[in-house]
């Protein structure tokens, strides 16, 4: 067992024993509001360093660069990290999912009889996607697994049963309500949960576990400097091209070619944008709102701060601790400060900052803001 | 908990009501924004088979229902309760900025 496999080891022996170490991890609130505090000490060596992942511009940048320094400042040095060779689509499907959101288009022009174009939004959290028809000019949208369509983005319609309301005599299956909806209902239902399950489908499908390589690191597509992979499936002689943004390794675009024919392009931009936001198309009743349509809006800050304070009992346990945090949207960064009181009483207890997939923490000891690995992330989370 | 939104989509409480009623429009001041009330119900037991209601106040921004304020009240069976409150501050704010270490 190496060095890094035994720490990990041992970090994890603690998370799951809670017994000693220096830092303790207020635990996070649960329902039954009586997890156990976790306890970790922090890496031997902390690993953190000042390196920052940042692609060359792509006029300077090819496959065999090499690591390279770029001073930014006086006093920081970012670290050019060239592209890997090989990606795997599984893992590029994950980086854009890890998002809260995105906007896509999806055009597949050949054969002429599949043709389609679909643009929409994608949202993480709620779960949901809008997604519009540009040639017939149809929508349809799905938060939180609540659908609805619309026709000439005039009119309406629920698209899941749960929000159909419809007088049914006794003894018909609600499961068969849609028969009794008005024909333009019905019609723009069908459609819209159609496009829902056709967007998702074409969609899940880029993100097999199928290995491209790099075949230029300076790609410039929509005006995005990229990184083009590539694979090839020799039994159809179809070719995909993958464009990840150099700037983040994003994906930007995916093109599919049979031989020099065009198949489909896939576009992807607007990444944590705050215009991301999809809201119910039917008003709400003057008396309810539903919770996903709260948390949707949260989507549409740029940045907040907030703050958290719980006191009291539950049980024979206190649940005292408060917290103050910041976060940003567009770079998916955010940063907290714990106390073991509810009125914020004192220095800080404790502090994380979080960045995309990365986590770090602070005791307030004095130290050095350590990373916390993949796995303790995982239990802390 | 420790990323922003664990509280905000209401991790921890079960089942709670997906539609919230309004019981007071316009009702608070919150960071200067005028907000509506809701409330949302959840029952549920613990490991300890400690039986829990929890009652959320969401105050929000009327015209883009935003979530300004969370209060949340923990009542157990046996008499004993946790109030929680959540708020946001500072929106869009050019000085919300986190670098990573």
């Amino acid at each position: 067992m190496n060095a890094r496999k035994r720490i990990l080891l041992a970090l994890l022996v603690f998370v799951l024993a809670g017994c000693g170490g220096s830092i303790r991890v207020i635990p996070t609130p649960t329902p039954t509001l009586t997890v156990p505090t976790l306890t970790f000490t922090p890496p031997s060596t902390p690993t953190a360093t000042a390196t920052v992942t940042r692609a060359a511009s792509p006029a300077a940048t090819s496959a065999a660069t090499a690591v390279r320094a770029i001073t930014a400042t006086p006093t920081r040095t970012l670290t050019v990290i060239p592209p890997p060779a090989r990606i795997n689509l599984k893992d590029v499907g994950q980086s854009v999912l890890r998002q809260s959101s995105h906007q896509f288009e999806i055009e597949i022009v050949s054969p002429k009889e599949d043709a389609i174009f679909l643009t929409g939004v994608w949202v993480r959290e709620p779960n949901s996607i809008l997604v519009r028809l540009q040639q017939q000019d149809i929508q349809a949208v799905e938060i939180a697994g609540r659908r609805w369509g619309a026709m000439k983005q005039d009119e309406w319609w629920p698209a899941s049963l749960d929000d159909i309301k419809i007088d049914i005599s006794p003894g018909v299956d609600p499961a068969k309500a849609k028969e009794f909806l008005p024909i333009n209902h019905y019609l723009t239902m069908r459609l819209a949960n159609d496009m829902i399950s056709k967007a998702t489908k074409l969609l899940n499908g880029l993100f097999e576990d199928q290995v491209a390589s790099l075949s230029s690191a300076s790609a410039v597509v929509d005006g995005v400097p990229s990184f083009e992979y590539t694979w090839r499936d020799q039994a159809s002689d179809a070719t995909w091209r993958i464009y990840l943004a150099t700037s983040n390794n994003l994906l930007v675009k995916i093109v599919q070619m049979k031989g020099n024919t065009l198949i489909a392009t896939y576009r992807f931009s607007h990444y944590n944008d705050p215009a991301n936001v999809i809201r119910t198309p039917t008003s709400h009743l003057p008396d309810k709102l539903n919770i996903a349509d709260a948390r949707m809006a949260l989507n549409g800050l740029a940045s907040f701060q907030w703050s958290l304070s719980r006191a009291g009992k539950l049980g024979a346990q206190s649940m005292d601790m408060s917290v103050k945090g910041t976060y940003v949207q567009t770079t998916r960064a955010w940063q907290t400060f714990y106390w073991k009181n509810a009125e914020m009483r004192g220095a800080a207890d404790l502090k994380f900052l979080g960045m995309d997939i990365r986590y770090w923490f602070d005791s307030g000891s004095g130290k050095q803001w350590s990373p916390i690995s993949e796995q303790l992330q995982s239990a802390v989370v | 908990m420790m990323e922003p939104f664990s509280e905000w989509r209401l991790d921890g409480i079960r089942n709670v009501a997906q539609d919230g009623i309004l019981t007071a429009q316009k009702s608070r001041n919150i960071n200067g924004a005028w907000c509506d009330e809701y409330v949302f119900k959840s029952d549920w037991k613990n490991k300890e088979g400690l039986a829990i209601t929890a009652t959320i106040r969401l105050f929000v921004v009327p015209s883009t229902v935003l979530p300004m304020r969370m209060e949340v009240m923990y009542a157990g069976a046996d008499g004993s309760t946790v109030r929680s409150v959540m708020e946001l501050s500072n929106l869009n704010d050019p000085a919300n900025v986190v670098v990573p270490p």
